[in-house]
């Protein structure tokens, strides 16, 4: 363990440590923030009087939608920035759109260690040491997620190859089988493309890659036998995290027992209890869940300096499982490995988060389109793919015209939301129209991973 | 060399980090505040139950 004073820590130690941790961190929002200050005077909340962790449920739900309002009345940031601005050292925003706004996070220089050191931490646990030969595919943006795995990788000192940029064949020809990694930072749904690409090339991947110790995967759930089938292709384990922009890096990630416990069964991911307070509400009843319920995520940053979040809505579904459920010991309470999903329509695609009113919102801006329907989904190759069928109102425009207006949003949905996409037209009068709850996306890609695993021959097959 | 020798150290450490931000000097300034940075981090994690400070206190 790297370090012993938190994974060996009793459940009351840690406790201890986060009630004194979030006494400093409630008094530093209200005396820096507007905003909270305001949300605490309204709830009549008194934070300087915290007997338990538990009082913070006086304070209401903070929502992705209260945090665009502020930013809308005190531009850029909001009124919960709580540094002057000569202390952002990097600006974070949610990765897509989810079509009324992208939430901004001012980071500071401690904002950033600390992410990193959370990451760092994690590799460890994965197997990782200083100077592994360590694959980064995630593109660095301005999303959270592949900054902190860059960060992490040089706090734990790895040797980072950031090879996001190259198609597939390059990272596998030309970097893969030339430095030999001893850890991969993927998707899942990339995994499966990478495990498709090298049966085509005939490279297979225990002779090919024998140092991997690890690869990481987050972003997306995944069938449990397709986790096993993954370990037993790569010879090597599997290892979840699961993060988001607003606990600014790594919110829970698995421990050394990877994501298959010792009896084949979904492991647990640990959440970073030393960094965060986390809830799993009911979203009906807003009570915490039982373990082996679900429910949604909220949290509360305990360091975070730029724009600390207090009692935010995740609108991610995590199943709650207690400290104690995993082996190892650690103190912190856990989710399940491989089942986190949302609550709200977003869909992750290619590691970045798409809101389907975003699309809607650049479809539906052209006139002449009448309805349309999406498709997510892994294809025979392991690729992620996003087909949109797009119906026109009239049946007589002419094929030109239709032509040009499908290219046109084919660039526009790339720029707009970042993820290509398929564009065919549909039969006038063919796709479903909604009365009620409009469901214009199928995603398929659970099906497609177990797909690709079942069709795949040859170099891979026991 | 014992945790607690290693927190010793890095308090120390810390308070000369602190020292030297304190005279905001142009070439330290950026590098100096990453220091310390390290230096929090490193005590939080090896040492979860002690008091150390938050940046917004030592600035």
């Amino acid at each position: 363990m790297l370090y012993p004073a938190q994974d060996q820590a009793s459940r009351e130690t840690l406790e201890k440590s986060q009630l004194d941790r979030l006494s400093k961190q409630l008094e530093y929002v209200y005396s820096s923030s507007d905003f909270y200050r305001q949300r605490f005077d309204d709830a009549g909340f008194q934070h300087n009087e915290l007997k338990n962790v538990g009082d913070l449920r006086q304070l209401p739900l903070l929502t992705k939608e209260d945090l665009l309002a502020d930013q809308i009345k005190h531009p850029p940031y909001g009124g919960r920035l709580c540094v002057s601005e000569d202390k952002i050292t990097m600006l974070i925003l949610t990765s897509g759109t989810s079509g009324i706004g992208q939430e901004a996070y001012a980071m500071t220089r401690q904002d950033i260690t600390f992410g990193g050191s959370a990451w760092a931490n994690w590799y460890y646990r994965c197997g990782l040491r200083k100077g592994d030969q360590l694959l980064l595919t995630w593109p660095l943006g301005t999303n959270s997620g592949p900054q902190g795995a860059f960060l992490g990788a040089y706090k734990l000192g790895a040797n980072t190859l950031p090879i996001a940029p190259y198609d597939t064949k390059s990272k596998l020809e030309t970097y893969m089988q030339k430095f030999n990694p001893a850890g991969i930072v993927v998707t899942p749904a990339y995994l499966s493309h990478l495990t498709v690409l090298c049966e085509e090339l005939g490279i297979d991947p225990k002779a090919q890659f024998p140092n991997l110790k690890a690869i990481m995967i987050a972003t997306e759930a995944y069938p449990i036998s397709w986790a096993q089938r993954m370990e037993t292709i790569w010879n090597t384990r599997l290892f979840e995290l699961y993060g988001n922009t607003q606990q600014s890096g790594l919110a829970a990630g698995g421990c050394e027992t990877s994501v298959i416990n010792e009896k084949g069964e979904r492991g647990c991911l640990h959440l970073d209890e030393w960094n965060t307070v986390f809830e799993v509400l009911d979203r009906e009843t807003g009570e915490h869940v039982s373990p082996g319920e679900e429910g949604e995520l909220v949290l509360t940053n305990l360091f975070r300096e730029g724009s600390p979040l207090i009692r935010f809505r995740t609108s991610d579904r995590v199943r709650f499982l207690p400290h104690g459920t995993c082996s190892c010991g650690r103190p912190t309470n856990c989710i399940e490995a491989g089942t986190v999903a949302r609550y709200d329509d977003m869909m992750k695609i290619r590691a970045q988060n798409i809101w389907p009113e975003a699309v809607d919102a650049l479809i539906f801006a052209h006139p002449e389109i009448e309805e349309y329907q999406g498709r997510v989904s892994v294809n025979h190759r392991g690729r992620e793919e996003v087909e949109v069928e797009i119906e026109f109102k009239s049946e007589d425009l002419p094929e030109e015209a239709k032509t040009k207006l499908l290219q046109t949003l084919s660039e526009e949905l790339r720029h707009g939301v970042g993820v290509s996409m398929e564009l065919s037209e549909a039969a006038h009068g063919s796709l479903e129209r909604f009365e009620f709850k409009t469901r214009r996306w199928t995603d398929e890609r659970n099906t497609g991973l177990e797909r690709v695993l079942h069709t795949s021959g040859g170099a891979h097959k026991e | 060399m014992t945790n607690a020798e290693i927190i010793k150290h890095l308090q120390e450490m810390l308070a000369t980090a602190q020292g030297l931000a304190s005279q905001r000097d142009p070439a330290l300034e950026g590098d100096i505040q990453i220091i310390l940075t390290i230096l929090v981090d490193k005590l939080r994690y090896l040492d979860p139950t002690n008091e150390y400070a938050h940046q917004v206190e030592y600035e």
